[in-house]
């Protein structure tokens, strides 16, 4: 009992439901002595003697536990509760110092400040024991070695810089998405490569326990990847994790051997390994499988722990190749002569990469801000020339100005450009859904759309535009891809199957190449 | 006997500094001509807003107002005249704050001009301003053409005679019309009273209306209340002068960090200390931030201008912009903006106001008493919501924005401090 | 390591952030953050002399 002692009624259940929430007691309620109280408390078997003895302008803390220890924990956290000052039950600080102390046992921050600031403020999350999680990009490359060190050796993660997404405990920090709780752990070096796994997973009705972000430059040499190793301890650790997929563009050899040594020697689990469009064709072993696209990876992680999905998911993703290899060959034949590049306006970078890399397999050399060759590296704002494909969330946007998946306005513009031009032959957007994105992206791409398909129409072209859906059916409702289709746009489940089938409109390969593209990238064989 | 450490004196000193400022009551008692009632001021000077500034230094709009001051003075018949006799150095130009004055924009009081009277009920202390001249083109922006001139003749032979008698009876009445009440129920009614005195305004006019009507002949009290009524700032120069009555009482405190005056003339930013004198440190005035009228842009921007920064000095305008998120409104902003503004304030300021409060923020007090320790450990200068003025002399308002206060006074302010208490 | 039960989340820098907390009713604050300031070396001195 705490006596002379006041807050307001409202204050009081909140604080009580707090205490509930914490664990560790039976029951609790904290309220003042008033007559009325009192009863309620006898009634729940709350009152003792003390307790009845409270005034008017007393506080009664009355709790009920298994035992003395958890008692006298919960006794502490209800007094460090009340006597929290107004201020700390607010939610918005001027600071991180006034945040960090206002003793809520905070497990998790979350930075999205300018790059060069984030070591400064997330050293100081890593001693105060929190998990970091960096949407920041230009954080100089030291800053992040430096702070990756330290998060291991308090245990901690540190996911990011540049980390789009994480979903922990289905709590989604950053962008990401609706997706069901399941037994598989993805381990991204990219934002929308989790959104895109962890989305088509749901799909095909399994889920996911964890998804970490390890930052775009993880696994480079200097970095060493050593999140993505404390990851994959995390997750070895996890018990709602039974297998385990690892998501990144193509890295280094002798990096990609030393984790998956790590993962052959330890682990209990099963491990997919999607180096998305890589060269090297690798092979499996009984450990660890590998893949080359997101789709492929997500079948393949299927096949270990879900045969019955992974069979329907399959055959499902059969049946969409076949009807799209047809699509494209009817869609190709409503193109005039001149109508010859493929153009792509991409918010994931990843998903950007990956349809590059399945572009150039039927195209040739594609023009991109992501290409590492100097003869097919493009800015972002320069005019497209030929087949050019463009990251809208690389760095020299993102300086100036918001995130694209936040602000569709400058995608949309470069439609808008690309409709004009009358080499274009495909356009290919991808359209994430979920947290952090505004409620009238669906609309504004929808009305961009129709205006791109007229602008071409007036000229007598037609304009196929192909759109990758990322989201589950908790945020893109049957209507939306309604609305999106109306507009004119082809709409694909899967960022692979959009750019296979925009390359068939422009080029029909040979059999054999094709047979092997829908292996490779789709994870199906379509004989 | 025990002595106590810099710091424990320099707590001490701002809570007197500052509650002084809380607890002045200023009062407005009267109207009268500038030269008879303004301590120090000379027949051949004018008054001006900001730190001092010499006349080849003065941006385009001050230049302006000062011709036409010179013409409403009828020392000369014409521009040319006007500019040899400044340039001959036979005019004093000195701010409006070293005598005891205020006023918005270019602020410039010429003798002959009718002023407010403002008097602190608690310690004798006086303040003064000069009318309002109401929107569109006016001598504050620095126009000075037949229009602006016809009407301030007006204002000094008409309406001020009007105001004289009127103010006269609520005087032998009541003692004066007290302005804090005012100010803290427009507070409550979405002005901020400094970009926004709608409320104030409207206030005033109750206060007015009843002896106007009673007293004065019908056409001229209807000519008084016309001019009055148009004009949704006419309030703004009482609350200029009431705020300069407020830091004033706060002025002077030995040790104080508490900035006591910020004001602006179009070239510099001045401010002042309590406990460092009279002595002004200045900055390079920035041009504020904001959306302009049809046809205007930033280029065509003067810098920040006006004595209305004597408002952020005691707890109102930018500390207040919680109250009045409809302004924000007006430069791109939101409510959350408008609430954000007044939290950097706190982060500021030494106090929260007794008798100003914000009912958006469950009626706290405005934060009051700005530390230059503050202010340099965050970085945080104070910002304000004003208007912006055309840089050639009498174009006029040409925008609305916000301004943020360069660092470089506060700077200076602490390296005299240290000075001058050998710290 | 062990992957946190609680998620309880403090929010630096960008809102959109703390918002999409709040819509999965997670515990979460928000600072508005700001950078700190590097001051010249006296100032810094002086500062912390008269208790800035």
């Amino acid at each position: 009992m705490k006596k002379g002692f006041f807050r307001d009624s409202v204050q009081m259940m909140l604080l009580t439901q707090e205490l509930k929430r914490d664990g560790g007691l039976m029951d609790a309620a904290i309220v003042m002595g008033t007559t009325l109280n009192k009863d309620t408390l006898m009634r729940c078997g709350l009152l003792t003697h003390e307790g009845e003895k409270a005034g008017e302008s007393d506080t009664i803390i009355s709790i009920t536990c298994a035992d003395q220890p958890s008692l006298k924990t919960a006794l502490e956290r209800a007094e460090a509760l009340l006597s929290r000052n107004p201020e700390q039950t607010k939610s918005d600080f001027s600071n991180v110092e006034s945040a960090l102390n206002a003793s809520r046992g905070t497990t998790v921050a979350t930075l999205s400040i300018p790059g060069q600031f984030v070591k400064e403020v997330a050293s100081k999350m890593i001693e105060k024991n929190l998990h970091v999680f960096v949407f920041s990009d230009h954080v100089p490359l030291k800053d992040e070695i430096d702070l990756k060190v330290a998060a291991v050796k308090n245990n901690l993660l540190f996911m990011g810089p540049e980390a789009g997404t994480s979903i922990i405990n289905g709590t989604v920090l950053g962008f990401g998405n609706l997706i069901r709780k399941g037994n598989i752990g993805i381990i991204g070096a990219s934002g929308t490569g989790i959104q895109e796994s962890s989305t088509l997973l749901h799909l095909c009705g399994s889920g996911i326990s964890h998804a970490i972000g390890v930052g775009g430059r993880d696994m480079n040499k200097e970095v060493n990847g050593i999140m993505t190793l404390q990851a994959i301890t995390a997750l070895e650790e996890d018990q709602n994790t039974n297998a385990i997929m690892v998501v990144s563009k193509p890295v280094d050899s002798k990096m990609r051997d030393k984790i998956v040594n790590v993962v052959m020697k330890r682990s209990m689990k099963k491990y997919v390994f999607c180096f998305i469009g890589d060269s090297e064709r690798l092979e499996d072993t009984k450990e660890v499988r590998y893949a080359r696209s997101i789709q492929s990876s997500v079948l393949r992680i299927l096949e270990l722990v879900d045969k019955p999905r992974f069979e329907a998911s399959r055959r499902r993703f059969e049946r969409e190749a076949k009807a799209s290899i047809g699509f494209a060959n009817n869609l190709s034949e409503t193109l005039i002569t001149r109508q010859n590049y493929v153009r792509g306006l991409f918010a994931g970078g990843t998903l950007c990469y990956e349809s590059k890399a399945i572009l150039e397999e039927i195209l040739g050399p594609v023009f991109s801000n992501l290409s590492a060759n100097s003869r097919f590296h493009l800015q972002g704002r320069d005019e497209s020339r030929k087949n050019t494909l463009i990251d809208f969330g690389e760095g020299e946007f993102t300086l100036a100005r918001p995130h694209p998946i936040i602000d569709p306005s400058f995608r949309i513009e470069r439609l808008m450009q690309e409709a004009r031009d009358p080499s274009v032959g495909v356009i290919i957007l991808d359209l994430i859904a979920g947290y952090g994105v505004s409620k009238d992206s669906i609309e504004l791409f929808s009305r961009a759309i129709s205006e791109a398909i007229e602008t071409a129409g007036k000229a007598n072209r037609t304009l196929p535009i192909f759109l990758y859906v990322c989201g589950t059916e908790g945020e893109i409702s049957p209507s939306d891809i309604d609305s999106l289709r109306d507009s004119g746009a082809q709409v694909f489940t899967s960022n692979a199957l959009m750019a296979l089938t925009a390359g068939l409109v422009l080029r029909k390969p040979h059999r054999h190449l094709l047979r092997r593209l829908a292996n490779d990238y789709l994870g199906v064989d379509i004989k | 006997m025990k002595s106590i450490g810099i710091i424990d004196q320099i707590a001490i000193a701002n809570m007197e500094a500052v509650g002084k400022m809380i607890n002045s009551e200023p009062e407005l008692v009267g109207v009268d001509t500038a030269v008879k009632c303004i301590p120090g001021f000379k027949s051949k000077m004018i008054l001006h807003a900001g730190p001092p500034i010499e006349w080849q230094d003065m941006c385009g709009a001050l230049k302006g107002a000062i011709i036409g001051a010179v013409l409403h003075e009828g020392w000369c018949e014409n521009t040319s005249e006007a500019e040899r006799l400044i340039e001959s150095g036979e005019i004093d130009f000195e701010p409006c704050h070293n005598h005891s004055a205020v006023g918005p924009m270019a602020g410039v009081i010429s003798p002959s001009m009718p002023v407010f009277v403002i008097k602190d009920k608690k310690d004798n202390r006086h303040a003064f301003t000069n009318f309002n001249e109401g929107l569109g083109k006016a001598l504050r922006f620095g126009a000075f053409d037949r229009e602006v001139m016809t009407k301030l003749e007006w204002m000094k032979s008409k309406l001020a005679p009007i105001l004289k008698e009127v103010l006269n009876t609520i005087v032998s009445d009541k003692g004066g019309i007290a302005l804090k009440p005012i100010i803290a129920q427009a507070l409550q009614m979405g002005d901020e009273c400094h970009n926004r005195n709608l409320a104030g305004t409207s206030l005033l006019l109750r206060e007015l209306i009843p002896v106007l009507i009673s007293i004065v002949d019908k056409d001229d009290a209807v000519e008084c209340y016309s001019f009055i009524n148009c004009n949704n700032h006419f309030f703004l120069n009482l609350v200029l002068a009431a705020c300069k009555c407020m830091a004033d009482a706060g002025h002077g405190v030995a040790y104080s960090t508490v900035v006591t005056a910020i004001a602006r003339n179009g070239t510099n930013v001045g401010l002042r200390v309590s406990g460092v004198g009279d002595e002004w440190f200045t900055g390079p005035a920035p041009i504020p931030e904001g959306l302009y009228f049809p046809g205007f842009s930033k280029k065509d921007a003067n810098p920040d201008m006006g004595d209305s920064t004597i408002t952020e000095t005691v707890g109102l305008g930018g500390a207040a912009m919680a109250a009045s998120p409809s302004i924000v409104k007006f430069v791109g902003g939101n409510t959350q903006d408008a609430l954000e503004m007044t939290k950097t304030y706190k982060l500021i300021s030494i106090l929260q106001h007794r008798h100003f409060t914000i009912p958006y923020m469950d009626f706290e007090g405005t934060p009051i008493g700005i530390d230059i320790r503050k202010v340099l450990r965050t970085g945080i200068t104070p910002r304000a919501n004003t208007g912006i003025a055309h840089k050639c002399p009498g174009v006029g308002q040409i925008g609305a924005g916000i301004v943020t206060l360069p660092i470089e006074p506060f700077e200076k302010a602490l390296y005299e401090y240290v000075r001058k208490y050998e710290i | 390591m062990k992957i946190p039960d609680r998620m309880v989340i403090v929010n630096v820098g960008a809102r959109i952030f703390y918002d999409t907390a709040i819509s999965q009713k997670a515990d979460a604050v928000h600072v508005n953050w700001r950078p700190t300031i590097k001051l010249e070396k006296d100032l810094e001195a002086i500062l912390r002399r008269i208790g800035g």
